[in-house]
C-alpha cells in the first residue's frame, strides 16, 4: 500500500486560506443533517494552516447544506477535503483512488444506503490504520460504543461544535499517522526477520560441515543467531548465540556480537579467551564510565552464547557454552551424550568469568546440535523431551510446516543440528529423541517417566504404530523399573541412563537402558518354560522385553540393554 | 477395582491400566473381595476379571493376575479374564498366560 502523503488534491476539492466564518442554523433533531456553529469568538481556536497540516479528509454527509459547511470548514482549517454523499460513493473514491493517501473519514452516521458504520467496518477491512470520526443526531447516542467497536476513534454530536471538529480530526490524523507508521516499523520488523532466516540458510548451505537450522523467532525478527565459518583450513567454528530480548535491537546486538566474535577468531584466539573478551565487552558497554551504577547507555544486552571448534586434524571437539544448554553429540548409531556443561551465566552479567571449555575426541560421523533455551521452556511446558522437540522441529521445518506447541512460545527458538559427514544422509542414522538420567529413588515415578517418554515420541515419529508404541513404553518401563530397583537399589546417589533414538530409514526406535548395577545372569528362554507351568512371579518382564522388540543386546551381565523396535 | 457378586460369579473390574504403580494397591482389595469379614473364602463359583479398560498390563500387574489365577485355582473356580486391548492380549500371550486362563475379548 502506497503511502505517498504528498499527491496533490484531486479535481473538484476545495482549498480555503485562513480567514472568514460560516454560520448555520442549528436546530436539533434526529437524522437531521450535520449542521455547524462557529461563534466569532472561536474563530482564533481554529488550527493555524501549516504545511504539516496538508492532510486529505473525506466527508461523507448526504445533507447538501452540511456537507458543504463541513467541507468548508475543514477546509478553511488547512485540510484538504473531498466530499460526497453517500457510503457508496466514498467506497467508489477509496477503490479507485489510493486509500493511503487520506488520513482521516468524518462520515455522518445515518444516510440513505449503508449507515456510516457499515462504512467503516468496511474501511478496517481494507485500510486498518484509517481512522473515522461518526457524526450522530441527538437519540443516537448509544451508538458509541458501537462506533468504537466498529472502528471509530471518535465521534462527534449534531450540531458539530467546530473547536471540537478540528480537536477531533486533529486527533484522528494523528491516530491515522501513528498507526501507519506502527505498520511500516512492523513491516520493516519482518524485513530484518526475514533477512535473519536468509542468513541462516546462507550459513547452512555454506558451511563445511552438514546443517539443518530451524529458526522461530517469538517476533518477526529475534535475537538468537548462529554461524559457522572457517578461520584455518582444519578449523570449523559453529556459534550460537542469544541475545536477551526478541526484538530488533536484540537482532541488531546478535550481529554485532557474532561480528566481534568472528573477528577474534580469525586473529587465532582461543575460544576461552574470545568469551572473557566479549564478557569485558557486554560490561563495559552496559556501564560505560565504571560507574557500576547500572546499565548506561551502551548495548545493555546480556549474550549466552555458545561454541564448537571442531579441529579435522586432531580430530577433536572443544565445546563451551554459557547461559545456553550444553550441546548435544551421538554416533550413527544413537549413543549419544552431552557434550560439555549446561548452564554458566550469559555473557555481561559478572566480572568474575571463569570458561571451562572441554575437549572431546570425535570421529568424521559424529553429529551435534545445539539449541538455545526457548526449546526448553516449550519442552517443559508441553511436557516432552528438549530433543524430542528439536527432532519435531527440524522435521516440520523440511515439510514446510509449522508446530501448533511453539504458537505460544515465550522465546526465540533456534534449532541447529551438525552432521560432520556432510554427504552422509541423517535419516540413514539413529537420532536421539530421549536423553535422561534417573536416580535410583524415581522407581516411584514411573508412571510420570512413562508420560514424558510417551509425549516425546509420539510428537517426534508421527507415524508411529499404536501397538509398536505400546511395546516400547512397557519394555522401557520394565528395564528403567529394573535398572532403578536392582541395578541402584533405589538409591538416590545411583544414576540410571535412559536414551530413546530414531531412524527415519529404518522406521526404527532404539532404548538404551544402563544401570551402574553388576546386572545378573539371566536366560529368557529357560526363565519362561519355568515361569508359565508353575506360575512363578518372576521375571515377566524380561520375557516380555524379548518377545516386544524387534532386537536386543545385552553388556555387562545385563546392566546395560539395547532393544530396538522396528515397524513395517 | 470395582467388585460385583451376581448369582455367586465374581467380577472384579480394574479401572484403567494394570500397573507396577496400582498392582499393590488392587492386590489388596481383591484379598478384601475374596474373603469374608471373618475371613473365611467368599462363595462364588466363577471368577472374572475385568481388564476392558486397560490399555497396558505390565510384570507387576502379571503377577497380580498369576496370583489371582492361583487363589481361583485354589477353590477350583475357574477364571475369566476380559480385554478389549489387542495390546493387553499379546501380553498374555506372550507369557503365556492364555494357556492357563481363559480371555474373552469384548
Amino acid at each position: 500500500m502506497s503511502r505517498d502523503k504528498t499527491s496533490k488534491p484531486a479535481t473538484g476539492e476545495l482549498l480555503f486560506s485562513r480567514g472568514g466564518m460560516v454560520a448555520a442554523p442549528a436546530p436539533s433533531a434526529r437524522d437531521a443533517p450535520a449542521q455547524i456553529q462557529i461563534a466569532s469568538k472561536r474563530a482564533s481556536q481554529a488550527p493555524p494552516t501549516s504545511p504539516l497540516a496538508r492532510h486529505h479528509i473525506l466527508v461523507v454527509e448526504d445533507d447538501p447544506t452540511s456537507r458543504t459547511l463541513l467541507q468548508i470548514a475543514l477546509a478553511k482549517a488547512g485540510w484538504i477535503v473531498r466530499a460526497v454523499e453517500n457510503a457508496a460513493d466514498a467506497r467508489e473514491i477509496l477503490t479507485t483512488e489510493d486509500i493511503g493517501a487520506f488520513d482521516c473519514v468524518v462520515t455522518d452516521y445515518r444516510m440513505p444506503g449503508a449507515t456510516g458504520l457499515d462504512l467503516l467496518a468496511w474501511i478496517k477491512e481494507r485500510e486498518p490504520c484509517l481512522a473515522g470520526i461518526i457524526v450522530t443526531a441527538e437519540g443516537e447516542r448509544g451508538l458509541i460504543t458501537e462506533s468504537l467497536r466498529g472502528g471509530a476513534v471518535d465521534f462527534l454530536d449534531k450540531p458539530v461544535d467546530f473547536p471540537q471538529l478540528y480537536a477531533a480530526v486533529k486527533r484522528a490524523v494523528q491516530h491515522t499517522s501513528r498507526q501507519r507508521q506502527l505498520t511500516a516499523s512492523e513491516s520493516d520488523i519482518a524485513d530484518v526477520g526475514r533477512a535473519q532466516k536468509w542468513l541462516l540458510g546462507v550459513e547452512a548451505a555454506r558451511s563445511p560441515v552438514g546443517m539443518d537450522i530451524c529458526f522461530h523467532p517469538k517476533h518477526e525478527a529475534g535475537g538468537d543467531f548462529f554461524s559457522c565459518f572457517q578461520p584455518a583450513p582444519n578449523q570449523v567454528v559453529c556459534l550460537i548465540t542469544d541475545v536477551s530480548g526478541h526484538d530488533l535491537k536484540a537482532a541488531y546486538n546478535s550481529a554485532y556480537f557474532q561480528g566481534i566474535v568472528r573477528g577474534m577468531f580469525e586473529q587465532g584466539a582461543p575460544v576461552e579467551e574470545v568469551f572473557a573478551a566479549c564478557n569485558r565487552l557486554l560490561l563495559e558497554q552496559a556501564d560505560p564510565m565504571g560507574s557500576g551504577a547500572g546499565r548506561g547507555a551502551g548495548m545493555g544486552a546480556s549474550v549466552a552464547a555458545g561454541a564448537i571448534i571442531i579441529d579435522s586434524v586432531a580430530q577433536t571437539a572443544t565445546v563451551l557454552a554459557h547461559g545456553l544448554p550444553a550441546p548435544v553429540y551421538w554416533l550413527p548409531d544413537g549413543n549419544a551424550q552431552t557434550a560439555g556443561l549446561t548452564g554458566g551465566f550469559p555473557l555481561g552479567w559478572f566480572e568474575a568469568f571463569s570458561a571451562q571449555p572441554v575437549m572431546q575426541p570425535i570421529s568424521e560421523n559424529n553429529s551435534f546440535c545445539f539449541w538455545t533455551d526457548g526449546l526448553d521452556e516449550v519442552a517443559e511446558r508441553t511436557g516432552v523431551s528438549n530433543l524430542s522437540l528439536a527432532c519435531a522441529l527440524l522435521q516440520a521445518k523440511r515439510r514446510n510446516q509449522r508446530l501448533a506447541e511453539i504458537d505460544f512460545a515465550a522465546d526465540d527458538i533456534l534449532v541447529v543440528d551438525l552432521n560432520l559427514s556432510p554427504e552422509h544422509d541423517p535419516r540413514e542414522t539413529f537420532r536421539p529423541l530421549l536423553l535422561e538420567e534417573y536416580h535410583g529413588g524415581q522407581h516411584t515415578e514411573i508412571d510420570r517417566l512413562q508420560g514424558l517418554w510417551q509425549r516425546s515420541l509420539v510428537l517426534a515419529v508421527r507415524d508411529l504404530p499404536e501397538a509398536t508404541l505400546h511395546d516400547i513404553l512397557l519394555c522401557s518401563r520394565e528395564s528403567v523399573l529394573n535398572a532403578l530397583r536392582h541395578g541402584c537399589r533405589c538409591r538416590k546417589d545411583q544414576l540410571v541412563s535412559f536414551q530413546a533414538a530414531y531412524c527415519e530409514a529404518r522406521r526404527t526406535i532404539r532404548v538404551r537402558v544402563c544401570d551402574p548395577g553388576p546386572g545378573h545372569h539371566f536366560d529368557p528362554a529357560r526363565a519362561e518354560l519355568q515361569s508359565s507351568p508353575g506360575l512363578a512371579e518372576a521375571h515377566r518382564g524380561l520375557i516380555l522385553i524379548k518377545h516386544l522388540s524387534t532386537r536386543t543386546e545385552e553388556a555387562r551381565n545385563g546392566a546395560s540393554v539395547l532393544m530396538d523396535f522396528a515397524w513395517p | 477395582m470395582n467388585p460385583t457378586l451376581d448369582s455367586k460369579s465374581l467380577t472384579l473390574r480394574v479401572p484403567g491400566d494394570l500397573l507396577s504403580t496400582n498392582a499393590e494397591a488392587l492386590r489388596q482389595e481383591a484379598n478384601g473381595l475374596l474373603e469374608n469379614p471373618d475371613g473365611s473364602p467368599r462363595e462364588f463359583d466363577a471368577f472374572k476379571l475385568d481388564l476392558t479398560g486397560a490399555k497396558m498390563v505390565d510384570s507387576v500387574g502379571l503377577n497380580l493376575v498369576v496370583n489371582l489365577l492361583k487363589r481361583a485355582q485354589k477353590r477350583g473356580v475357574k477364571m475369566q479374564i476380559a480385554y478389549s486391548s489387542p495390546n493387553v492380549l499379546r501380553t498374555f500371550i506372550f507369557t503365556r498366560l492364555d494357556q492357563h486362563v481363559n480371555l474373552v475379548k469384548v
